[in-house]
């Protein structure tokens, strides 16, 4: 019954997007008011039927209802209930329909927290967000069906991947959802102003929470995503310029440039045409990075040949949204006015040159990505393009944006006071190259990239710590003056702040485990003692443990630093006898100065013939753990900065309130 | 039950679209009401930044005066906003009606309402089973390899439709390939190994399998199984028009009915699908004798929504009915369709079949029959 209550939910939900696409629309260039708030009810309509269909999917889940196509090719009895639910969106189907799922709550949440919106805009929108669920929606229903059904069921279920049954990835693939998906709102909302024909400073105002909101859920979901690669797959990497990554890691980039050229727009009038270009390329990236992920594509370019019909029709979907937006783009951006001037010199410069750099290395990711897809499909040539691609290419670009980055808050609007911002900054750089001279000098040794990337992130660290004390005056006044400052400054600036500083964390965090990583791959038997970092590492042998649905050889290792017992690390190789698979369970021992990571594996047999012989693999990661605390500023950040009140205004209750003081002016 | 929620969930989406009729106080929120809100808080922050010295006075000026700018430029633009929510109602009604329209038409296509669900805990009595299953194949198994001359070949056969029948492909491959090589192997053998290895290989013909199929026409060339996998093969290969020819071939040697024409039948009509041959039935080969419905009917009645199964149950009483018309010495026959009717609630019909076979019964038939007490019974039951 679950089931098909849920299929005709998704096919309800189609009707309502189908609706939504074309009513509110026509309101809207009608002047029709019922048609324009037919958006509103149908938006709450649509979320309310998609969520149903999901809510019966994971059900189907839940009790194992392998009468569903879906849950017997991708779920297992013996799962734990927790990896059930997450099996929900583990697959192609499911995935897809989550992704459905979270692009009706954005329209949905538009739909009733956008009170602010203007009815005409709001109707736009909301109209063209059903567009891109008319699409997602019919993929679904007609090429990848998460309710198809078989009968009689197979005995039990496919598959039990032991890989996915990590709770980091768990929540990994919805909070990334919801960061691609996110941006689809300000998408639709830059096609609904180019059709209006309208993009000002309130424009801007409206896009900025929406855009935000997004941009938080993917840096959560990007570094969930990168923790659990870091935790689970047992090589001690956080990063790998997967394509995968890289999908996810585009839209991040450009997003982030997005949220800052809409700064401008509205504070300024200005880079209108840009911000709109910004919103429509971000979201195409979403799009692109699902098509990507979702065609199979990566496996190889003939694996999509194998089932192109999921292929094209997403291929169809992108060339048409991509396509068509940008079109309307070029038709109708030229006839935006101008917005305000600037000098090179000023805020907007620093965000302008922000927004290329970002867009640059966006290009260059995208072209690493693509680049050997392309040549696979146009020559048949397998080539990959790997981390040192991208850390020539990327690497280099990133740094002057961290430079300005640290300068640019300084500047005012329009036209900045070189000479005055000088002489409020120069302290900082004197100290963070002292600063930087002084690791050299406890170090000793490291690539030179190393040490002008640290050299950077001090910087940017010390100049945003001391432009927020600027800001509220610390060096001067009593503490209590102090804390009234503290409160009385906008929590956007308390988020840029703190978005600002965790960046440079996080830097830390990536010179650190790159520059300084130590790594120990060795043969090791009872008793054998490894030298890692300071630190000796005795195996005291492996044996067999037995777990819910797992069978694992635990390591012993005692770790200890000059004589004194430090701790005691259970490396694990898993074995999950229904999926016939294996996996890494590494054991860390995280302190904030550093990891030290093991990870045991069999040796191949004709290297060690007995089986009391271990491969261990031990590494000294200094600093990794800021990168998450990093990751985690940066979330906070956004957090606070959506919370501003400022996001909320013009919301008409204000209006009615102050109506007199506008009728005096 | 699935059509009830069907139904109030099509009424739910109907009140999605038609909401907006009944909203008494519709908030109108134009240009004019929240832009200048928008702007007069810039205004305000500037005031905020000048007061706290973060800018100077000059630069808060020059700010404001723009923002001014702004204000009267956004008012210029402004246009005036309808308030009137009278208009385009009868469009909201239509949309409604097209939405549960639409999914309905699409579920009617694509919906499986007839499949039930089972949740894996509720399917305890089917594994009980398995395991029975298993329990015993096993027994057969240490019994057949303990045996001094290496078992009966009846026993192996049993073994091996065993594990065909709990879906162990491979088991079952293993015991039908030990059983070829035995002196008493015949072409069924072979065919059960070809069918045995195709399965395991999800329906694909393997060259192993294709020899398998090759030893068991040549030693029978008349046997069905080994024809049909024949044309699988070379169907699978290209040679689509032989492997029609090879199954009407196959079919036309057959003088009496048999249950496997129905598979060779239907095998050719897919294979004759995309080649534009007629559609063929068993009718066109032999006399088709009385039945009920068959295996395969059963499935095509499972996937069918309630209403169709209905209607094809009822075409396959009214053909049972016309044929005992022309062959009334029948007696299962009178017996099966006077139980449809019963089935259906038809009791009226019920009770004349019913009646015909006490009829048959009492002239053709030897006064001890057990039936006739039954078919007693069942017209007394169904008077009542």
């Amino acid at each position: 019954m679950a089931p098909e209550i849920g299929h005709f939910s998704l096919a309800l939900g189609l009707a309502l997007a189908i609706i939504q696409s074309i009513v509110p629309m026509l309101g809207a260039s009608k002047g029709n008011l019922l048609w324009m708030h037919s958006a509103r009810s149908l938006a709450l309509g649509q979320v309310a039927f998609v969520t149903l269909a999901f809510l019966a999917l994971m059900y189907s889940f839940i009790v194992s209802d392998f009468t569903v196509r879906n849950v017997a090719e991708n779920s297992h009895s013996l799962k734990p209930v927790l990896y059930k639910v997450a099996g929900t969106w583990g697959s192609h189907e499911g995935s897809l329909l989550l992704w459905v799922l979270i692009l009706t709550v954005f329209g949905a949440a538009v739909s009733l927290f956008g009170r602010n919106i203007p009815d005409e805009l709001k109707a736009r929108t909301l109209s063209v967000q059903a567009w891109i669920s008319v699409g997602f929606l019919s993929f679904l229903l007609l090429t990848s069906n998460p309710f198809e059904r078989i009968f009689p069921p197979p005995a039990d279920g496919n598959d039990l991947n032991p890989l996915l049954q990590d709770l980091g990835l768990a929540l990994h693939p919805p909070l990334l959802y919801f960061g691609y998906v996110g941006f689809s709102i300000v998408f639709s909302f830059a096609v609904a102003a180019l059709l209006e024909g309208r993009i000002d400073a309130a424009w801007a105002r409206w896009v900025r929470p929406w855009t935000l909101a997004a941009w938080i859920s993917l840096t959560a979901g990007i570094a969930l995503g990168s923790w659990w690669a870091y935790y689970e797959l047992g090589w001690g990497g956080w990063w790998f310029w997967d394509p995968v990554e890289n999908v996810s890691f585009m839209p991040w980039l450009l997003g982030t440039a997005l949220l800052h050229s809409a700064i401008v727009t509205e504070k300024r009038d200005a880079f209108k045409s840009w911000t709109i270009l910004l919103s429509i390329l971000t979201f195409s990236l979403s799009l692109l990075g699902t098509f990507i992920v979702r065609s199979g594509l990566l496996t190889s370019v003939h694996a999509f040949a194998v089932d192109p019909e999921r292929g094209l029709y997403i291929l169809a979907l992108l060339a048409i949204s991509i396509g068509g937006s940008l079109l309307l783009y070029a038709w109708r951006a030229p006839n935006m006015e101008a917005g305000g001037v600037f000098k090179p010199i000023s805020r907007e410069s620093a965000l302008l040159l922000n927004n290329l750099i970002l867009a640059a290395s966006t290009g260059i990711v995208l072209f690493g990505t693509l680049y050997p897809l392309f040549l696979e499909a146009v020559s048949g040539e397998k080539i990959s393009v790997g981390p040192p691609f991208f850390n020539n290419a990327f690497i280099p670009m990133m740094l002057p944006l961290i430079l300005v980055m640290g300068v640019g808050p300084y500047f005012s609007w329009k036209r900045a006071d070189l000479a005055g911002v000088y002489q409020r900054i120069k302290y900082i750089a004197v100290l963070s190259m002292l600063g930087t001279l002084l690791i050299w000098y406890l170090v000793k040794g490291g690539p030179a990239l190393a040490y002008v990337s640290l050299l950077l992130a001090t910087w940017l660290l010390g100049a945003t710590v001391h432009e927020w004390l600027n800001r509220v005056r610390f060096y001067d006044g009593s503490f209590s003056d102090f804390v009234r400052r503290v409160q009385g400054l906008p929590r956007s600036a308390h988020g840029m702040t703190l978005a600002h500083a965790g960046l440079a964390v996080a830097m830390f965090g990536f010179i650190g485990s790159s520059a300084w990583k130590s790594e120990e791959v060795v043969f090791v038997e009872r008793g054998s003692v490894v030298e890692i970092a300071g630190f000796q590492v005795t195996f005291n042998g492996a044996n067999q443990v037995r777990g819910p649905n797992y069978i694992a050889n635990r390591g012993t290792l005692v770790v200890q630093r000059n004589g004194l017992h430090v701790t005691t690390l259970y490396p694990e190789r898993r074995f999950y006898p229904a999926a016939q698979s294996s996996t890494t369970e590494s054991a860390i021992r995280s302190t904030l100065a550093g990891d030290l990571y093991a990870s045991i594996a069999e040796p191949a047999s004709e290297q060690a013939g007995n089986s009391e012989v271990w491969t261990l693999r031990i590494l000294y990661e200094p600093l990794v753990n800021f990168i998450w605390l990093g990751s985690l500023l940066l979330v906070l950040g956004g957090c606070i900065s959506l919370t501003d009140r400022r996001l909320r205004v013009g919301a008409p209750k204000r209006v009615q309130n102050k109506k007199t003081v506008v009728a005096a002016e | 039950m699935i059509w009830a929620f069907v139904f109030t969930l099509s009424l739910i989406s109907i009140s999605f679209v038609v909401a907006p009729l009944f909203w008494k106080k519709l908030r109108v929120v134009g240009d004019a009401e929240v832009t200048p809100a928008i702007f007069r808080d810039q205004l305000e922050e500037v005031e905020r930044d000048r007061k706290s010295g973060l800018i100077s006075d000059d630069e808060a000026s020059a700010a404001e005066l723009e923002i001014k700018r702004r204000i009267l430029s956004a008012a210029r633009k402004r246009k005036r906003q309808s308030t009137d929510l009278s208009k385009g109602k009868k469009t909201l009604v239509v949309c409604a009606l097209f939405t549960p329209l639409m999914a309905l038409v699409y579920y009617q296509i694509s919906g499986a309402p007839a499949v039930p669900s089972v949740a894996f805990a509720d399917r305890q009595a089917e594994r009980e089973q398995a395991r029975q299953t298993a329990k015993l194949t096993d027994q057969l198994l240490n019994k057949l390899n303990s045996a001094p001359d290496g078992g009966p070949t009846e026993g192996w056969l049993l073994l091996g439709r065993a594990y065909m029948s709990s879906g162990l492909f491979e088991e079952a491959a293993g015991v039908f390939e030990k059983l070829s090589t035995r002196a008493d192997s015949n072409s069924a053998t072979w065919s059960m190994l070809a069918e045995a290895l195709i399965r395991l290989d999800n329906g694909v013909v393997t060259p192993k399998a294709e020899n398998a199929i090759s030893r068991s026409m040549a030693l029978d060339s008349l046997n069905p199984a080994a024809a049909y996998y024949k044309a699988l093969a070379l169907a699978q290969t290209g040679r689509e028009v032989e492997a029609h020819r090879l199954l009407v071939q196959r079919l036309k040697l057959s003088e009496t009915y048999a249950p496997w024409m129905d598979s060779l039948v239907r095998q050719a009509n897919s294979i004759g699908k995309s080649l534009g041959k007629p559609e063929l039935d068993v009718s066109n080969f032999v006399d088709l004798p009385m039945r009920g419905p068959t295996a395969a009917d059963v499935v095509a009645a499972q996937e069918m929504s309630a209403e169709d199964r209905t209607q094809f149950i009822r075409s396959m009483v009214e053909g049972l009915a016309a044929r005992l018309e022309d062959q009334p010495d029948d007696l299962e026959g009178w017996l099966r369709l006077a139980n449809a009717y019963k089935v259906l609630d038809e009791r009226a019909r019920a009770v004349m079949a019913y009646e015909r076979a006490d009829e048959l019964i009492r002239n053709k038939f030897s006064s001890d029959d057990p039936r006739r007490q039954n078919i007693k019974d069942s017209i007394s039951e169904l008077k009542e």
